[in-house]
């Protein structure tokens, strides 16, 4: 057993039934369980109400694991090759880029994962693919070199959140005067909407709203935001990031969580506190 | 499912009609509940009026042929060991 404290089996079941509807596998090969460990964490709050809130919220919780990054791409592209707004330039190269913030460039970032799935063989069932020519680029620093070859270009990532990073990725290209489209396997609202005022579109597979702002009747929303709150302050959830990063009330996990979502999900403080959905830096890429 | 997990599940919840004390002993919750879901689906496990878990009919009786298993066995001697029965009058010379 994860933790000190016991989940009642009333919670146990309920989050059982959750799990076999969305599918997610309950026993894994590993030491510690996305089952046991979301029981864990439910154990760990204070009393039923916050348990009922978290479960309520978890029914509308999406996970995009890594086998279904394809399936969702292939969706996001297919809604921006039949866009009117796809219109490449003949003769010349269709560029697809990660979508980084300058200060993320070199890293390994979902984004660059994204590039792989871009030469799969199912991509190819696009003509786009199959009859254009496609260039690759490791990050937007690529692309200055390459202007004039520039017929589309494609920004790439798995998720949107406040679209910040979208915003300084935008800031860096503003020495490219075409037409740029972004691509999100999973964009919020608020991200998709910071981005059009920069008069650039999103094209994803799902997209999603405030999960307690823009869903709950107002007079219910003042208190379950309170209750939210009170959930990542106990669990010390780092300052700011109370309703995820830049408030954006995310309720995703995709390979990796982003922080935008709630922090109850993937914040993990001290020993003997375990997260579902856990983001913790103690898995570091080394560069040369 | 082997059977003294199974018995170990219906034991528990005829006792406690919860499936907690597991969790409490340290048994794992992903484990517990997906016995718990097949012992449902087998007819054995239902629920009360107040949402409790209990055993069913045919969870009783499952529960009482294990227990009987359980205690209906006695281990014996080697034969090589065993005495022969002598009669009441007779003296006993080991």
């Amino acid at each position: 057993m994860l933790g000190k404290k016991v989940l009642s089996d009333k919670y146990v079941t309920k989050l059982y039934t959750i799990f076999e509807q969305k599918k997610w596998k309950i026993q894994e090969d590993g030491d510690y369980s996305v089952f046991d460990r979301f029981c864990s964490r439910l154990a760990e709050l204070e009393n039923d109400e916050e348990r009922d809130l978290i479960i309520e919220l978890t029914n509308e919780f999406l996970w995009i694991q890594s086998s279904m990054y394809e399936e969702y791409l292939l969706i996001a592209l297919k809604k921006l090759f039949k866009s009117k707004e796809w219109e490449p330039e003949k003769g010349k190269n269709i560029y697809i880029c990660p979508l980084l913030s300058e200060r993320d460039f070199g890293k390994l970032k979902s984004s660059t994962y994204m590039l792989y799935l871009c030469q799969s063989i199912l991509m190819r069932t696009y003509s786009e693919f199959q009859d254009e020519q496609i260039r690759i680029c490791e990050s937007p620093e690529v692309l200055k070199a390459h202007e004039d070859r520039i017929g589309a270009l494609i920004l790439m990532d798995d998720f949107i959140g406040s679209g910040e990073t979208a915003l300084e990725c935008l800031g860096y290209l503003n020495f490219y005067e075409k037409k740029i489209h972004i691509v999100s396997l999973v964009a919020q609202e608020e991200g998709i909407n910071n981005i059009s005022k920069e008069n650039v579109s999103v094209f994803t597979a799902v997209t999603r709203q405030k999960a307690i702002t823009d869903v709950y009747p107002e007079p219910e929303v003042k208190e379950k935001i309170e209750e939210m709150v009170k959930i990542s302050k106990r669990l010390h959830a780092p300052k700011g990031m109370q309703l995820g990063y830049a408030n954006t009330e995310s309720l995703v996990a995709m390979i990796k969580t982003p922080n935008n979502t709630f922090p109850v999900y993937w914040y993990e403080h001290k020993k003997n506190s375990y997260a579902p959905f856990v983001r913790k830096e103690n898995v570091k890429v080394i560069r040369s | 499912m082997r059977e003294s997990t199974e018995f170990l599940i219906l034991d528990t919840i005829k006792k406690h009609s919860s499936i907690m004390p597991l969790f409490t002993a340290g048994y794992s919750y992903s484990k517990v509940i997906e016995w718990v879901r097949q012992l449902e689906k087998d007819g054995k496990i239902c629920y009360n009026e107040m949402e409790q878990r209990m055993l069913s009919d045919v969870g009783l009786i499952r529960w009482e042929t294990i227990k009987k298993k359980k205690n209906g066995f006695t281990i014996l001697p080697l034969n090589s060991y065993k005495v022969k029965k002598i009669d009441i009058d007779e003296i006993y010379l080991p």
